[in-house]
């Protein structure tokens, strides 16, 4: 058998998706049966998805409990097996692996798991520089038609189906689970780390759309033009980019020569 | 050879410390830093990392090299690797001697090689071109395991000691590690290490197990046994003054009690050096 062989054999079986019988035919046995041996790998390989899809996502596994929590971590390593050499990435996508198959009784756990997971990665984006009110005040009108802001990293935009705030408020004093309650309209979150502090917020229709701008690099026209159909569109749209360079959502100013 | 710094002892640099690390100093010598958790990432964590590294060395030890997977050699991998070792200048870096990684997919877990002549060119190979990517010696550290392969015909001791000799490579030595393969797979534990090249070894790792009866678990849960610190003693005899880390990854303590054991760590490894001084004069 060559090398290849041997460790496809071995990788299926402690992943689940061949017998541990194959492999216990090429290992020695002992005072444990070669069989045990090799399900030694495959408990621990099962553990370890588990351990890290439950640091990630702690309320959606509180939700669930851990028998229901299991299922879906096997659903999703089999759905989206890991790709990347860090086990904090396996929860790419559990809200997908979700909404693909919904936990019964639970259609809007998709979207708690969105939001785990969007302030997961905020937690631990890559740093960059803060841009600061004082950079805003410089620009000029000729200069604002041609500068465009740049998110930091740790920003997302999540357009959510349920409204989770008064879940996340109960989730976080411990207290009882309620169906979260679907409005009319998405319910557009941003999230964002200040320091080493994550938050996120609901925002407005307008400010989402203006937001999603910026993280698609639009320039400051384009941006601000999703302000255009409110009342006072200006004042809307300095008020909310003034919030986010307050927040620290903004990295730079970049002014195209 | 590989050139072992003088660092004394350390203890792993884990999530539930951070406060403690970035708040304050704790008084330890150096800290591990598992590379994954800190590969291409911001925010908190990378900055207990530098805080620590600006107070202290760091060593930077890592978990999904695959140094031994028949898979290509990750890019992104080496690439995110090397940033890393840029940003922080760790005095060591480390990986083990396993696999773990196929068709793209990652098992994240330090799989059992078989020891033979054609993985041993296979291994060899992959930490030069590590090495090589690197610009710099890494270690290689031996894994606890479970199995053994019936086509091994290679002691595992040597095949670390020729992948160290011909990939001039450093070695860190579990002296953990090696007890639970020992008692796992019944080899002299005292015989495995009595075969590692001492001018290789650069690094020695203590750490907590399970024992099962029929199998030993390597649960970096616990304090060290009695058995791995008297295997401590005789890797101390034999090597001398290696730094060492006391490992504890699972139903980790308050940084106190680590510390106490990264201190006990340090008056064995005393007590066998000031005899042998002693004896010496």
């Amino acid at each position: 058998m060559t090398l290849a062989e041997l460790q496809e054999t071995m990788f299926r079986a402690v992943t689940g998706e061949g017998a541990l019988e194959e492999t216990a035919a090429l290992v020695h046995g002992g005072a444990l049966e070669a069989a045990d041996r090799v399900g030694i790998y495959a408990e621990m390989y099962w553990l370890r998805m588990r351990d890290a899809l439950s640091s990630d996502y702690p309320l959606v596994a509180r939700v669930l409990g851990a028998d229901d929590f299991d299922v879906l971590v096997a659903r999703h390593v089999r759905r989206q097996p890991s790709r990347h050499y860090s086990l904090g990435r396996l929860g790419v996508g559990l809200a997908d692996t979700l909404r693909e198959r919904p936990m019964e009784g639970k259609p809007w756990l998709a979207d708690l798991a969105a939001l785990e997971w969007a302030r997961a990665e905020s937690f631990v984006a890559i740093d960059a520089p803060v841009l600061s009110t004082e950079e805003l005040r410089e620009l000029t009108a000729d200069t604002f038609t041609r500068a465009t802001l740049v998110p930091s990293p740790s920003v997302r935009l999540l357009r959510l189906s349920y409204d989770l705030r008064p879940l996340w408020r109960a989730l976080e004093v411990d207290g009882p689970v309620e169906r979260p309650e679907v409005p009319e309209a998405v319910v557009p979150l941003v999230v964002w780390r200040k320091g080493f502090q994550v938050f996120h917020s609901a925002v407005s229709a307008a400010e989402a759309r203006a937001l999603s701008g910026v993280l698609s690099g639009h320039d400051m026209p384009s941006v601000c033009e999703a302000f255009v159909d409110g009342p006072e569109p200006v004042a809307a749209a300095f008020q909310a980019i003034g919030s986010w360079i307050a927040e620290g959502m903004m990295s730079e100013l970049h002014v195209e020569e | 050879m590989y050139a072992r710094p003088k660092l004394g002892h350390g203890v792993g640099l884990r999530p539930r410390h951070y406060s403690q690390f970035l708040d304050g100093s704790p008084d330890i010598a150096w800290v591990e830093a598992i590379s994954e958790n800190f590969m291409g990432l911001g925010g908190r964590p990378l900055a207990v990392l530098e805080k620590a590294r600006r107070e202290r060395p760091v060593v930077l030890h890592g978990v999904s090299l695959a140094v031994g997977s028949i898979e290509p050699l990750s890019e992104a991998y080496l690439a995110d690797l090397a940033a890393l070792i840029h940003r922080i200048e760790p005095v060591m870096v480390s990986d083990h001697l396993c696999w773990g990684r196929a068709h793209d997919r990652y098992a994240h877990d330090l799989l059992p090689m078989p020891y033979t002549r054609v993985t041993l060119e296979h291994v060899v190979e992959r930490v030069k071109r590590v090495q090589g990517r690197l610009d710099r010696q890494i270690l290689i550290e031996n894994p606890s395991t479970y199995l053994a392969f019936k086509e091994s015909v290679i002691p595992e001791a040597e095949f670390l000691a020729a992948v160290a000799e011909r990939a001039d490579c450093g070695i860190l030595l579990d002296v953990n590690n090696v007890y639970v393969s020992a008692r796992n797979h019944g080899f002299d534990p005292v015989a495995y290490i009595d075969a590692v090249p001492v001018e290789r070894v650069g690094q020695f790792h203590l750490a907590g197990h399970q024992d099962r009866g029929t199998i030993v678990i390597d649960t970096h849960d616990g304090h060290v046994v009695d058995a791995v610190w008297e295997l401590y003693r005789h890797a101390v005899r034999r090597f001398g003054d290696v730094p060492s880390l006391v490992e504890w990854d699972d139903q980790v303590p308050e940084l106190e009690v680590l510390l106490a054991e990264s201190r006990l760590a340090r008056q064995t490894a005393d007590e066998v050096l000031g005899r042998q001084k002693a004896f010496a004069q």
